[in-house]
């Protein structure tokens, strides 16, 4: 493993498991990434990959029952934060790292004043009192571009994309030095969703803090990453910097996901779909977990489960292609 | 708000003329003539025809009914045919009573029923929360007049510590109270503990552990307002049902009040007393269940600004069409 | 149809899962078969009197003791068990019927039709069912049919609520939509489109409403506005037995206990039902 200048975080070995009545649940397996102060790391992958469970496990906060971290470390500034107590814990989230939801429709509590929402953050963490809250509240609602006079107004009285953007100032609002955004514009209405992700992007430059951003669309990435992480059925399969895998492309995986973009360019009359599935998480397959829709399988695939593999300089892949 | 709480007492009023017109139906219709019940059976044909006469009995359906809401507006509910009392005066004096129970098992309802619900849905799936709602589902499936015997059974014959018939002391009401109440407690705790289960579920919860609130805060602020909103609603339903429970346990405890009068007045063939006392409690009931609605509206801002809102977008569509 | 039928194995599946369910629904099947085969089962008829061994001890020969006749309580409870099944069945599916019909109505057509029918319930709503139950009763005298309908039509106003909750949010679905754009009538898409989607919530408030219908039932009768004697019916029992606390418990306890039991199974099997219909809601 590489350690160019300590991580902010560092994720090792994490695996997290759901204990349910149909079986069960290998939501996350043995994922390992890196990320540095004041980069952005994109997290790629279709719905029920394990990006949400992953995020929720580096704030500490995968619902237990019925989720459990098997293993793993998580090591924000070289602590591992799932080892900290309960008081601990509190004073990490919200301070040490915050979260984006992904629908700003239900993030916010109905009965009290978006205003307190904010407000509420910053009493728990940088102890202020409750008209020094109330102004720092109304400057995020600022910062945020809502104007500063609604700030006694309910979330119901918001539009969908202001609604987010209250969330933004929540997470914002100590001044986090890492920010998870769960797929923080995809509840929101195409023509908003460029304002609330510019929004977001230009703030972590401001106060230079360190992002995971999870999402699904591959063009979000390119405009606001440094690195990207292309997840499947709970496992990282490829991640480096952005240049590495957009240019040199390893894993079947992610080839089949940039294949299945529309392009303007005149090459492409047809899209490339990947053809089957997910698996279901109850049930991965043996080997490599992609190898049933895999366009590259070999026989080996059905049976070896593919590890880790550096190719260059912080560009791992997962793929027995490359071992 | 002032919109809201006119408009919801403006509906209120047809149901309660309702109220007068299908209580008034069901015993106009009612066999048995109450001239022949005053004057008795040795009275002639003449006279029982000339009473008939005095009282209104030969005016046709509709002009009686006017006659009726007319005194009622008045506060006349008629003569009681057999004493030859203002019915109003005979239920007056009882009212109290019945009332009292209602709002004693109330409280009492609410008392153990909220926090218990709470209890149950915060550690959902122990021990506490089994034996809860074993109790609750018991307590739904009692006939409340045969839990008052089983009590009367053990607390006064068995242990004899408390008096089985008539309501003279604090000691008086337990037994009722608990009997009119078991219905009520079992519907309030399942109500609450799955309308705090439904809210701890939900983003905003999640949102305040990610700000770093503690678990008791995130209960207490976040989730019990939340849950308690839509009890409200039930708890405005489970009056009537007190009501209709302490009429029924009033004749196991020998209490003398509206409801035991009623259910003697029925077996006497009273019938004014049983259209006034039907009425009465009807209207108690209706306005109880108004009040709780305006309460809920209170507490709810998404109700709240509902109308105001109204107001303000049907001013703004005002001033554009000009007018 | 198939589907149907795949939906109903699915519910079942579920259902069986559910211990506490599956102890209602075979306590109801047995309460169900006592009912049918009192006459074999009930060692006594129900209204055989006999002075010489009125007001005894549980024993061997009278499991539950004897009442002040001397009938035997066990064979009355056995017998009740028909009448409290029978009242609770029959008034419910009538008052089920007219409620739903009146909430599909309600909720399909809205407007001044809703106001009106919505209005009606509210009315019903606002008097306490015993009340409402005991002022029916008033009006129609005492009896088993009366008080059913008494019971009946105390249940209307929930069912209303129900299927007008149910058909609103089925009205505008895409399936009723496409029937009307092929021309179909109102009365068809209610019967064919709209109470086949909202059957499952019925079938729910219908498993608790039983309960509750039992229990309304045996309290007229308690109060003596509903069932008279010698009909061996529970709260008509108890209503008798009252004067004979002090002395003869037993004469008190099984009739409510036959009671509990009924509606504490027929509560399970509700509340199993709902969670095995839509699994969403499982708390």
């Amino acid at each position: 493993m590489n350690d160019k200048n300590n991580p902010l975080l560092s994720v090792r070995n994490l695996t997290i498991h759901y204990i349910t009545d149909d079986g069960l649940v290998k939501a996350v397996n043995d994922i390992s990434f890196d990320l540095e102060k004041g980069k952005t790391l994109g997290l790629v992958g279709e719905t029920g990959a394990g990006k949400t469970t992953a995020a929720f496990g580096i704030m500490n906060l995968v619902p237990d029952p019925p989720g459990k971290i098997i293993s793993g470390e998580i090591l924000i500034n070289g602590k591992d934060i799932l080892k900290l107590k309960k008081n601990e814990s509190k004073k990490y989230r919200g301070k040490v790292a915050s979260m984006i939801l992904q629908d700003p429709m239900t993030a916010l509590n109905p009965i009290i004043t978006v205003g307190e929402q904010i407000a509420e953050v910053c009493r728990l963490h940088d102890k202020l009192s409750k008209a020094d809250a109330y102004i720092k509240a109304a400057q995020m609602l600022e910062l945020v571009g809502i104007p500063s006079d609604r700030i006694d107004e309910y979330p119901h009285q918001f539009s969908g994309g202001m609604k987010q953007r209250v969330v933004i100032a929540i997470a914002l609002a100590c001044n986090p030095q890492l920010l998870i955004a769960d797929e923080p514009t995809t509840a929101l209405d195409v023509t908003i969703q460029a304002q609330v992700l510019s929004l977001i992007g230009d703030l972590i430059k401001k106060y230079e803090t360190s992002m995971i951003l999870i999402t699904h669309d591959l063009g979000v990435v390119t405009e606001i990453c440094d690195k990207v992480a292309i997840m499947y059925a709970g496992q990282i399969v490829e991640t480096g910097d952005l240049e590495a895998v957009y240019e040199h492309t390893k894993h079947p995986y992610t080839k089949g996901l940039f294949g299945s973009l529309p392009s303007l360019s005149a090459k492409a009359h047809r899209l490339n779909p990947i053809y089957g599935s997910m698996p279901d998480p109850t049930n991965l397959p043996n080997g490599c977990a992609f190898h049933p829709r895999c366009p590259n399988k070999m026989p080996a695939c059905e049976n070896r489960a593919p590890t880790n593999t550096e190719l260059e300089s912080g560009h791992f892949v997962r793929c027995l292609l490359y071992e | 708000m002032l919109k809201f709480i006119i408009k919801r007492i403006l509906l209120a009023i047809p149901v309660l003329l309702g109220v007068t017109l299908l209580v008034f139906t069901m015993l106009y219709f009612t066999e048995g003539d109450p001239a022949r019940l005053i004057l008795g059976d040795t009275a002639t044909e003449e006279e029982v025809e000339a009473l008939r006469e005095e009282l209104g009995l030969n005016d046709s359906f509709g002009r009686q009914y006017i006659n009726y809401l007319g005194g009622i507006m008045k506060g006349d509910l008629g003569t009681d045919y057999i004493t030859g009392r203002p019915v109003r005066d005979e239920i007056m004096e009882r009212l109290g009573t019945t009332l009292k129970l209602a709002a004693a098992s109330i409280i009492f309802s609410v008392a153990i029923a909220i926090p218990a619900g709470i209890i149950s849905a915060i550690r959902q799936y122990s021990l506490i929360d089994i034996i809860t709602m074993v109790l609750a589902l018991l307590g739904n499936s009692l006939p409340n007049f045969w839990l008052a015997l089983m009590l009367i059974l053990f607390f006064s014959v068995y242990l004899g510590i408390l008096p089985a018939s008539g309501l003279y002391g604090i000691e008086y009401y337990i037994m009722p109270v608990i009997g009119i109440s078991a219905g009520a407690i079992a519907t309030i705790t399942r109500m609450t503990r799955s309308s705090m289960l439904e809210v701890i579920r939900q983003d905003y919860i999640r949102m305040a552990r990610i700000k770093g609130q503690t678990e008791f805060a995130i209960i207490v602020k976040h989730a019990l307002k939340n849950a308690l909103i839509p009890v409200i609603t039930v708890i405005g339903i489970q009056f009537t049902v007190a009501v209709g429970g302490a009429v029924v346990n009033e004749q196991v405890f020998a209490i003398p009040g509206l409801g035991k009068f009623l259910v003697d007045a029925i077996k006497a063939r009273n019938y004014r007393v049983v259209q006034g006392g039907v009425l009465v409690l009807a209207i108690i009931c209706s306005l109880v269940n108004l009040f709780v609605d305006l309460l809920y509206a209170f507490i709810d801002p998404r109700i709240k600004n509902q109308y105001q809102e109204s107001a303000k977008s049907r001013k703004i569509r005002r001033v554009r069409d000009g007018g | 149809m198939a589907k149907k039928k795949g939906q109903v194995r699915q519910i079942w599946r579920r259902l069986k899962k559910n211990r506490l369910s599956m102890f209602g629904l075979i306590t109801l099947i047995i309460i169900v078969l006592a009912a049918i085969f009192a006459d074999f089962i009930a060692p006594y008829p129900y209204d055989l009197q006999n002075y010489s061994v009125a007001k005894q001890f549980p024993s061997l020969e009278h499991p539950f003791g004897t009442d002040n006749y001397g009938r035997d309580i066990f064979s009355r409870v056995i017998y009740g068990t028909r009448v409290s099944l029978q009242i609770g069945f029959i008034s419910l599916t009538a008052g089920a019927l007219i409620g739903t019909i009146f909430g599909t109505v309600s909720g399909y057509f809205g407007g001044r039709t809703d106001t009106v029918i919505m209005r009606f319930t509210d009315i019903l709503m606002s008097i306490p069912k015993v009340v409402l139950a005991i002022a029916i009763a008033s009006t129609l005298g005492p009896g088993l049919v009366n008080a059913m309908i008494a019971v009946a039509i105390s249940s209307i106003p929930n069912f209303a609520r129900v299927a007008r909750a149910s058909t609103l949010t089925v009205r505008d679905q895409e399936y009723i939509e496409a029937a009307r754009a092929i021309g179909a009538g109102n009365f068809r898409i209610i019967f064919r489109h709209i109470l086949p989607n909202i059957l499952a919530p019925i079938i729910v408030q219908a498993t608790l409403g039983v309960g509750i219908s039992i229990i309304l039932a045996a309290s007229l009768s308690f109060l003596g506005l509903g069932v008279e004697p010698p009909t061996p019916e529970w709260g008509a029992m108890l209503s008798a037995a009252r004067t004979f606390i002090r002395d003869e418990w037993y004469m008190v306890l099984f009739p409510g206990l036959a009671i509990m039991l009924t509606v504490l199974a027929l509560n399970l099997l509700g509340d199993g039902l709902r969670d095995a219909l839509d699994p969403k809601l499982k708390t």
